[in-house]
């Protein structure tokens, strides 16, 4: 509980920090639109063929969306004053559009050499993401209608309950059983074991690897897969699957999301052991790569907590998400490179690859483990983007509904 | 205990509703919904009626004082204290609460059965927002009240209800707080630990602790209680010193409750016969029948 002489405070030192942070957010999104732009431009074989040495973004390109934003900024501000009405998010919407159009055309005029398509490219991204930080969090927010810092440093006093709940709930998990650690690695080998072993032995049509064993193919995507599917599955039923307590006692609702994350994670990473000793046993050893998966593992969570705290608040209102849950991740399982490489999917339903952030994970999870190369960083733009505004978009949705939890429970 | 006066829990014009159709949460209402209104050829929603749990309620509780919250079943009573430990929002009005505060309402909510009885001390104290170094000087003796002496490192799955119920208490009462909310404490344990409690709280009480009871027993009330408040379907009926509240209360409940079941009068008879007739007509004259003989 804070007093409204703290909150007075905290507004008043807010607001001074708070031009700079709204400044830096546009500038985000706008540089989030660029890399999907660049992404998009880079890998999917549209427009004319790029020269070996062209520059996808400079730098120069970077300083001209600042100077838009804030030549944006001051129209805005400019019309404000005039005595144009707006609420804060609208005018956010329209500063990120018109900074949009001005870093669009300056950069035709100024840059020559950038691809015409990739701005477009950009111009479309950037109008799709602004509203999705602007105008569509406002109409969530909810009835106390605090902004996302307090909502963060609420749930960061509440850390400790977020460990031990967790130490509590993974250590209650495998503290029952009888051969009590080794259901720990058993039950992931022998999963993965089967599913390779049928995928690569039985069902194995017409997709050829190359030089390496299908079974480390396909594991490299499975694990990922794996966590992703778990936790989005947990994560949807995680709120209403506590409803005694939330009616009972407060606390940070999201901890909820964040203990189910967490526990996919732990189970999950007993599966990428017995992925470790499969491979080992398919002559596929462990490399220094490896050093890239927590930059994997991290931007696929950031996506994945965004969906869950979205689909976790979602399903207490409408009670049949967790179901529709299920069957989107059944079709989702085979439209993703899992079983078979990107490669296979025919040029004109490349689209679905594009659309996919899970798809551009899945072959670096794979550059990595398989091949042991450096993944594509410019593949990843896309996944990074997709994934904090989902996150933004999630969080800021889960926080208007928490409210509610409690009354419709 | 400087500033009596200083109020520590506070509310102001405190309304909260519930909307009938919030009820409905499955994609099945909606399409039946939507077909409904398709069908009607009607674009206005049905009106729903709005249900208020608490209406306009306002009052401020000082520093150290212990108030009795009473009332009927559904007056609003949980709704208040939900709004209190911040659990939901008012829909109007607002409230605030200074200090640390711990609730006497979910005993053992949130305990993870699989773990010992002193695990579920530190998680229980988390999930309340006191970190773990906080509770730690006080943990033998949250085991001491609760009396659960080597069974504290049993899983708390093992407990039987009353040590449940018992390790939750002891738990909530020793984290220290400045507000306690209470709802119902008489249903811990056996009679002695509940003398027990009582008397715990009456030193708590005596220490300073401001305290919001929610109970149906008079006695309780009249002895722990500086003051009580008495709320009747949502709406404050009275604030004020225990004793008056409470023989108004009881008077209320004599006169509308009691005093009609006792004596039936000629006009009651069309008045129990009232829900029954929507029912249907052929229901109806069933107890017009019964009812003739009685009533001379």
């Amino acid at each position: 509980m804070t007093t409204d002489l703290d909150k007075e405070f905290l507004i008043k030192s807010q607001i001074r920090v708070y031009t700079l942070l709204s400044f830096l957010k546009m500038l985000a999104v706008l540089v989030g639109a660029m890399l999907v732009a660049v992404q998009t431009r880079l890998k999917y074989t549209y427009g004319k063929p790029l020269g070996e040495d062209y520059q996808a973004h400079p730098i120069g390109l970077y300083l001209l969306m600042a100077l838009s934003v804030v030549v944006a900024n001051f129209i805005i501000l400019i019309l404000v004053r005039v005595g144009l009405k707006l609420t804060v998010a609208l005018r956010q919407l329209l500063i990120l559009w018109l900074a949009t159009v001005a870093t669009t055309g300056l950069a035709w005029l100024f840059i020559p050499a950038l691809s015409q398509l990739q701005l477009a490219y950009f111009a479309g991204a950037a109008v799709i993401f602004a509203p999705c930080v602007t105008v569509i969090p406002a109409m969530w927010k909810g009835s106390d209608g605090e902004p996302i810092s307090f909502h963060l440093a609420k749930l960061w006093s509440y850390r400790v309950l977020l460990l031990i709940w967790l130490r509590y709930n993974i250590l209650a998990r495998y503290s029952q059983a009888t051969l009590g650690i080794l259901w720990i690695i058993l039950l992931p080998l022998a999963t993965s074991g089967v599913l390779a072993f049928v995928f690569s032995e039985f069902l194995r049509i017409g997709v050829t690897t190359s030089d390496v064993p299908f079974v480390t193919f396909f594991l490299a995507a499975l694990v990922p897969w794996t966590l992703f599917q778990q936790s989005i599955t947990k994560g949807s039923t995680s709120i209403f699957n506590q409803i005694g307590l939330i009616i009972q006692v407060y606390f940070p609702r999201e901890i909820l999301i964040l203990i189910t994350l967490g526990e996919a994670l732990v189970d999950v990473f007993f599966m990428f052991l017995a992925m470790l000793l499969i491979n080992a046993v398919s002559g596929v050893w462990p490399n220094w790569f490896y050093l890239y998966l927590p930059l994997l593992i991290l931007i696929q969570a950031l996506f994945m907590l965004g969906l869950m705290l979205f689909l976790g608040s979602l399903s207490v209102i409408v009670r049949d998400i967790p179901q529709l849950v299920g069957v989107v991740m059944q079709l989702l399982f085979y439209m993703s490179p899992i079983l078979y490489p990107a490669s296979f999917i025919p040029e004109r339903y490349r689209f679905i690859l594009a659309i996919n952030p899970l798809v551009p994970l899945f072959q670096a999870y794979r550059d990595v483990i398989v091949y042991a190369k450096t993944p594509d960083f410019s593949t990843l733009y896309f996944p990074l983007v997709v994934s904090i505004i989902v996150l933004f978009m999630g969080y800021v949705y889960f926080k208007s509904k928490e409210d509610g939890f409690a009354d419709r429970l | 205990m400087t500033s009596p006066i200083e109020p520590i829990i506070v509310a102001e014009h405190v309304s909260k509703r519930y909307a009938q159709n919030e009820s409905r949460t499955s994609l099945r209402h909606e399409f039946n919904d939507i077909a409904k209104r398709f069908l009607k050829q009607s674009i206005a929603r049905k009106p729903v009626e709005p249900f208020w749990a608490l209406r306009d309620v306002s009052f401020t509780v000082p520093a150290g004082q212990t108030v009795g919250i009473v009332g009927r079943n559904g007056s609003g009573k949980s709704t208040l204290f939900r709004t209190l430990c911040g659990i939901t929002h008012p829909t109007e009005g607002h409230v605030s609460v200074r200090g640390r505060f711990s609730t006497l309402i979910a005993l053992g909510a949130g305990f993870n059965q699989e773990r010992s009885g002193r695990e579920n001390i530190y998680l229980s104290a988390a999930i309340q927002g006191v970190p773990p170094r906080e509770i730690e000087h006080a943990i033998h003796d949250i085991i001491d009240f609760a009396e659960l002496g080597q069974f504290i490192d049993l899983p708390v799955k093992r407990y039987s209800s009353g040590m449940y119920a018992r390790l939750g208490f002891s738990i909530a009462v020793h984290l220290k707080p400045d507000i306690l909310f209470v709802d119902e404490i008489l249903a811990v344990g056996d009679a002695a630990f509940q003398d027990k409690c009582i008397e715990r709280i009456l030193q708590m009480k005596a220490g300073g602790l401001t305290m919001l009871i929610v109970t149906h027993q008079t006695a309780q009330v009249m002895r722990l209680c500086d003051r009580a408040i008495w709320l009747h379907k949502g709406r404050m009926m009275m604030d004020g010193d225990t004793k008056v509240v409470m023989e108004k209360y009881h008077q209320m409940i004599y006169e509308t409750e009691i005093l009609p079941t006792l004596n039936p009068t000629p006009e009651p008879t069309p008045a129990t016969a009232d829900p029954v007739s929507e029912t249907g007509p052929e229901v109806q004259s069933e107890p017009l029948t019964l009812s003739t003989p009685d009533a001379p």
